[in-house]
């Protein structure tokens, strides 16, 4: 990686001697003008300097404090264990700044290599994509926009992605912590890991009814490319790392994490390397499935296609109401189980309030002193999980009926929504008609059938 | 000494003018600094207003600058002068007070006139029955923390109603005709800022404002696309809250709200097809 | 200090930390104020290091609080940073150093009083700012590192313990501001020496009486309003508050901005009618020549403050206000250019076939007329309503607060410094010195504000972070970029030449700003070093006319060591039947030839 303009930041240039390049379209229009300043800058800022001291630290990654508290279970690792887990993580993800991504040669230790596979983690996150968001905001030598994750992304999801940037706590609901590889709202079926269209329709649409804004004009296609694939990145390496917590809570007390990534596998000799295998055989598989699985998403994702809705599910079709009242018995019947419970019965999401979502889940059944043991070291207060009101007619995944499908079908992977695999699709496109007329529906009862035309919206 | 703070002094008016004037024609180091690209209708009235009031402030900004200056280039102190003893002159202070007043006050009326067309007065426009009516706005703007919804009426042909779509961030607008936007925000103020067509209206939340204007289609290059800014402080995303305006033709904008419709309202996926009734025009 | 041995000695507490002394008081104002002036003026170079090279490691700030986050601050940070430069800026040095430091200094030493009226409301006005300090203090240490809502404060995004505090401050500063302005009309209208009549006070005086009738009457609307928005963020009532997801709602978001700017437009007089009363002292002392037309500079400054009342809607021409009002507000806005164009013809007047000694002091006061010009100036185009919707909440409206607040009243406080240096610490300060820090003061003040008139015009918002706003259509180079619009149809961005402007712009404002903060050493060193290094001052060394310079210098407890009788105006340099070119108010009338110059009148020979 060659940053030659690491931020335009001035001492930053003035530290490497200046080199005086600017982005290409400043040093066509502006080359002059640059050269006038030039002077004046170097004299005016560095003697700024003299006054503003204060060295500048690269950004670094976050341990993952909960998977570590979590491993741990009341019995603290030992200093050497905790730095072996952060020293794997560098060794195959690099660091904010510099950024790396393991290629099929780093991990064929217990894969067996083949020229796909290879092929397959390359294009998985590509890693120029991974350059181009990574490290500190500037503009590289083609006059592009660098740092686009800490330019866009890091205020809220933070440099680590755990969801816990600076200005994470003021939100509501908080920023997605990416490290576990689960994301709310996807097109894919069960555990699967999101489509790289699903994370580009989230950057696209926004999170609606949250502090996630829409990108689609803000930042141009090229940049969402890279930000998906650095999100990716972002997660892969937080599911590794969950996954070396695992490692390390199951090993005995003297035993450390093997040193293979750091190392690099060419340099162990033929016991070590059997010894490892030997050693990753019961849990290896973990690390193996997280990339498989990704890659599945990226390759040919599992996307069940909803079958077309009936005609009568468009608004304005005479026999819409049926759809309705067929979506509120659904709705309140037994058969889901009881959308009501979460729900409320009136739709205002006001069930049962109780439940955590998987981020929020190490809190459950934890005393206050514990829970503040956790916060004290970073981690966002826990929150419960808010079932979705549907009477402001907000729908976080979207309010496309697609979306909605999805969301009813395939359940709400790390929240508390199951999904609905039991019902057909017809039924689902009845849940989706009403879910979305339930904002005007009446409070008492549901009596009302058709969906109030020309009432605004709000 | 005295002679260089005389200088010194001059230099403000003439440097500050000397750059007003190098930003309005474009010379270097000040390309594309004057007003941004005006492609409404009514524009050009604020900006002839901009630059009228512009000039007149230039000349009295060198006026007193050069009596400033000059006092000090040429009564700077000597020993042994004495100033000249005056308390004033009341027909001077009437002068200087009378004149600027009634510039101040020609200022106002000539302005008032176009404040009226741009903000007072919505577009009227000839109703069903006859009789004149306010005319109704294409598309509800609803902005939020951070972005712009922008609401397209759906068959109905009505903004604030059911069948209504919603795009983020993106606004389409017909070219050479009349547009009244209403303007809403959900959650704090937020103003409705297009550069290129001088509106800047504050949304305030439980309030409806109201902007029109008219996108004139010869000023506008083709395939440009225009910014949407926020312009109140709404919170930490206030930079970010940017959207883009595409003027389209009349032809390409009804397209755009069929195309949207069948996508949003009659739900983005082929619909089975049960007597044609499925969102395909008939407005109800 | 030089007792006069009429008090007994006083312990050290009670003679310089609670003092009722009016010098001392004026004193600890003007210590505390160019401390937090520090403060302000750090928070203003790290906003505009973040604007020139946005997201890039801010020193200090970045490194000490986003460590984590390589140094890069975060918008919400950029929204504090500028929030608390204005609040700092207004509330906690250019009010108080006008009323509370040289009010207090001046008042009783130009009137001829020996002190106060109320003296211990006068020590109380003082101390009360020490909650203000501490509250505003405590909303750095909050979750956002400080209020983030702009100084305008305006509901319903204001929320959260920083707001807390930041209105707690405010209203402390308010209770304050009160107690002085009573003590200022009580003192000025009862406490005036034998012979000084109204329109015998110096402009500083009349500047200060306005001003505290200014603050008499708008600042209990602020206070109100600031505990009522205090109530919907402690106690969930809605005063200002519309029906929302938090909030059960009923408020008018529009009445805040009512409230607020009926007295922070009045403010905005209370910020520059005191600089233009010592402004016009120093002019005219300095030129060596009567002040023209004082009687119209008193009813301009009357007048100014009448109009302030009624045109604080111009603050919201495009808030969603009614816009006929906006027409009503347009009207009375614009007339209030005309008492301040009165005001600086009449300094020009003053200037004209002067005398002029370009003193330190004096170099500021010119520069303060000059640069006042522009900010008049600029505030047209602004006060018409219909030009004001481009420039509304652009940087042109940054340029020309600047210009009038920080390029004039605080270029005056600088000449008041100067001025009066000798008389409260009885040493002169370093004239080199002084020429080195306003010569690029005021070069750098240039450089800083002037561009941003450009960035106005170019339609460019305030309380940005960052201008990525406007950047996409430059992205990727010179070439055009192809992207795909929702509705299928390619479109193409063509590149935009203004952004680039934007940043060379910014960065060398930046510069600039960098530069303006590192020459204001000259002043400290001068300030310091003349404490102990300066040449002694003698009662009068300006040879100004005024009674300040008869005392003492400094004057001792109780100001004068006579009675000070006055027997004409402030203004009578060069008069023709006298030796010298000034005329104490003290000395006695001239009585050999008949002639008693006695201008009441205001109105004498022709130019």
């Amino acid at each position: 990686m060659q940053p030659v303009n690491r931020g335009l930041s001035p001492w930053k240039l003035a530290e490497a001697g200046w080199d005086g390049k600017r982005s290409k379209n400043r040093e066509i229009s502006g080359k002059l003008k640059s050269e006038n300043m030039k002077i004046l800058k170097t004299a005016i800022v560095l003697s700024g300097l003299l006054l503003m001291i204060g060295c500048a630290e690269p950004a670094r990654f976050q341990l993952n404090v909960v998977a570590h508290r979590e491993a741990e279970q009341d019995q603290p690792f030992a200093r050497q264990k905790v730095e072996d887990v952060a020293n794997v993580l560098t060794a195959l993800f690099g660091t904010p700044d510099d950024p790396a991504f393991p290629n099929a040669k780093s991990l064929h230790w217990y894969l067996e290599y083949d020229e796909e596979y290879s092929v397959d983690l390359e294009t998985l996150v590509r890693f120029e994509n991974l350059q181009r968001a990574a490290g500190p905001v500037g503009t590289d030598e083609k006059g592009r926009s660098r740092g686009l994750y800490r330019e866009h992304c890091a205020h809220c999801h933070g440099v680590t992605g755990g969801g816990a940037g600076p200005t994470a706590a003021s939100l509501s609901p908080y920023p997605r912590d990416f490290r576990n590889g689960v994301f709310k709202f996807k097109s894919t079926t069960g555990k699967s890991r999101p489509s790289d269209e699903d994370l580009m329709r989230i950057l696209n649409e926004g999170v609606h009814g949250t502090a996630m804004p829409s990108f689609k004009v803000a930042i141009s296609e090229s940049e969402k490319r890279a930000l998906v694939d650095y999100i990716k990145y972002l997660s892969i390496r937080g599911e590794v790392e969950l996954a070396l917590w695992d490692f390390t809570a199951n090993l005995d007390k003297e035993e450390r994490l093997p040193l293979v990534f750091a190392k690099g596998y060419e340099q162990l000799n033929d016991d070590q390397k059997d010894e490892i295998l030997g050693w990753f055989e019961s849990d290896g598989v973990r690390i193996e499935s997280i990339f498989k699985s990704w890659i599945k998403a990226h390759k040919k994702p599992l996307i069940k296609k909803p079958t077309s809705p009936p005609a009568r599910f468009a608004a304005d079709h005479a026999d819409h109401y049926q759809m309705v009242d067929r979506g509120r018995e659904l709705f309140h019947g037994k058969k889901l189980g009881a959308c009501t419970q979460c729900h409320g019965d009136t739709g205002y999401g006001d069930g049962e309030l109780g439940n955590f979502d998987i981020w929020n889940k190490w809190a459950k059944g934890k005393t206050a002193e514990k829970v503040a043991a956790y916060t004290s070291q970073g981690v966002l207060p826990p929150r419960n999980i808010r079932p979705r009101n549907f009477r402001n007619g907000v729908f976080r995944g979207g309010r496309s009926p697609t979306q909605l499908f999805y969301r009813i079908k395939n359940g709400i992977q790390g929240s508390e929504m199951p999904g609905a695999a039991t019902l057909t699709d017809e039924e689902v496109w009845c849940l989706v008609a009403y879910v979305r007329s339930i904002k005007t529906e009446s409070i008492t009862g549901g009596q009302q059938s058709k969906p109030v035309i020309n009432k605004p919206i709000h | 000494m005295n002679r260089f703070w005389s200088i010194l002094f001059f230099l403000v008016p003439i440097l500050g003018v000397g750059v007003c004037l190098m930003s309005a024609f474009g010379i270097y180091p000040f390309e594309e600094t004057w007003l941004p690209v005006d492609i409404s209708e009514s524009g050009k009235d604020i900006d002839r207003a901009f630059v009228v009031v512009m000039w007149i402030i230039g000349v009295v900004f060198v006026g007193t600058g050069y009596f400033l200056a000059m006092a000090l280039w040429k009564d700077s102190y000597s020993a042994g002068k004495k100033a000249q003893y005056s308390h004033g002159n009341t027909r001077l202070e009437i002068a200087w007070s009378v004149i600027p007043g009634f510039v101040l006050i020609g200022i106002f009326v000539y302005q008032s006139i176009y404040w009226e067309q741009q903000k007072i007065s919505r577009p009227m426009v000839q109703q069903v029955d006859g009789s004149e009516g306010l005319q109704e706005p294409l598309v509800r703007v609803v902005a939020h923390k951070f972005g712009w919804q922008f609401w397209y009426a759906g068959m109905d042909g009505k903004v604030g109603t059911f069948d209504d779509f919603m795009i983020e961030n993106e606004l389409f607008l017909p070219m050479d005709e009349s547009i009244v936007l209403q303007l809403e925000s959900i959650d704090v103020l937020h103003s409705f800022y297009l550069r290129n067509l001088r509106i800047k209206q504050d949304l305030v939340p439980g309030k409806r404002q109201f902007a029109w204007f008219r996108i004139q289609s010869e000023k506008v290059k083709p395939n440009q696309v225009y910014d949407i800014l926020c312009a109140e402080l709404c919170g930490w995303g206030h930079s970010r809250m940017n959207g883009r305006l595409y003027p389209v033709t009349r032809e390409a904008f009804d397209l755009f709200l069929l195309e949207k419709h069948r996508e949003q309202n009659s739900f983005g996926l082929p619909v089975e097809n049960e007597g044609g009734n499925t969102g395909d025009g008939e407005a109800e | 200090m030089s007792d006069t041995g009429e008090h007994p000695r006083q312990s050290f507490i009670s003679r310089y930390i609670f003092s009722r002394d009016h010098k001392v008081i004026g004193t600890q104002f003007l210590y505390s104020t160019l401390i937090w002036f520090l403060v302000g003026g750090g928070l203003a170079i790290a906003l505009r290091i973040q604007l020139a090279w946005p997201w890039s490691d801010m020193p200090y700030f970045g490194n000490e609080l986003f460590a984590t986050e390589g140094g890069q601050i975060t918008p919400e940070f950029y929204n504090m940073l500028f929030t608390m430069h204005a609040s700092v800026m207004i509330f906690f040095v250019i009010i108080p150093i006008l009323a509370g430091a040289f009010g207090n200094l001046l008042i009783p030493l130009m009137i001829g009083a020996d002190d106060m009226a109320f003296p211990t409301l006068n020590m109380l006005s003082y101390w009360v700012m020490w909650p203000a300090f501490i509250c505003l203090g405590l909303s750095f240490g909050t979750p956002t590192f400080g209020a983030t809502f702009g100084w305008t404060a305006n509901p319903p995004m204001t929320e959260g313990p920083a707001l807390t505090f930041w209105l707690l401050a405010l209203i402390f500063v308010g209770i304050g501001s009160m107690m002085g302005s009573v003590n200022y009309l009580t003192t000025i209208i009862q406490m005036r020496a034998p012979g000084m009549t109204m329109f015998r006070l110096p402009m500083t005086i009349w500047g200060m009486f306005v001003t505290a009738i200014l603050q008499a009457f708008a600042l209990p609307v602020l206070t109100a309003a600031l505990c009522m928005q205090l109530a919907d963020n402690c106690w969930g009532t809605g005063f200002f508050r519309p029906e929302s997801a938090t909030s059960t709602g009923g408020g008018e978001p529009l009445m805040w901005q009512h409230l607020f700017w009926f007295y922070s437009h009045p403010a905005v007089y209370i910020m520059i009618l005191p600089a233009m009363g010592m402004v016009s002292d120093i002019i005219s002392c300095f030129a060596r020549k009567p002040l023209f037309g004082y009687k119209p500079m008193i009813y301009s400054i009357s007048g100014i403050a009448g109009l302030g009342f009624i045109v604080w809607g111009h603050h919201m021409f495009v808030s969603g206000m009614n816009p006929m009002l906006g027409t009503t507000f347009a009207l009375s806005t614009i007339l209030i250019a005309l008492p301040s164009a009165v005001k600086v013809f009449n300094w020009i007047g003053t200037l004209w076939r002067g005398n002029i000694r370009l003193t330190t002091p004096m170099l500021f006061a010119i520069s303060f007329v000059s640069m006042f010009i522009i900010g008049g100036l600029s505030g047209i185009p602004i006060a018409s309503p219909l030009i004001d919707i481009p420039l509304h909440d652009t940087y042109f409206i940054v340029a020309h607060i600047h210009y009038v607040l920080f390029a004039g009243t605080v270029m005056a406080v600088f000449a008041g410094i100067y001025y009066w240096y000798p008389k409260l610490f009885g040493r002169m300060m370093n004239e080199t010195l002084g020429k080195l820090h306003f010569l690029f003061t005021f070069v750098f003040l240039n450089g800083t504000f002037f561009l941003m008139h450009v960035l106005g015009w170019m339609g460019v918002p305030r309380r940005y972070a960052s201008f990525q706003a406007l950047k996409q259509q430059i992205e990727e180079g010179n070439q055009q970029l192809e992207l795909t619009a929702s509705d299928g149809v390619s479109k193409i961005f063509v590149m935009a030449k203004d952004y680039e402007a934007i940043m060379w712009i910014n960065e060398f404002i930046t510069i600039c700003a960098v530069g303006m903060g590192i020459v204001q050493v000259f002043f400290v060193l001068n300030f310091f070093g003349s404490l102990f290094f300066g040449k002694k001052a003698g009662r009068n060394p300006w040879e100004a006319n005024t009674l300040e310079w008869t005392t003492p210098s400094p004057p001792g407890h109780g100001n004068f060591d006579f009675q000070p009788i006055v027997s004409r105006g402030p203004y009578e340099y060069s008069h023709p039947d006298t030796e010298k070119d000034f005329v104490m108010q003290t000395d006695p009338p001239l009585d050999e030839s008949g002639q008693v110059a006695d201008n009441d009148s205001g109105e004498a020979a022709d130019v």
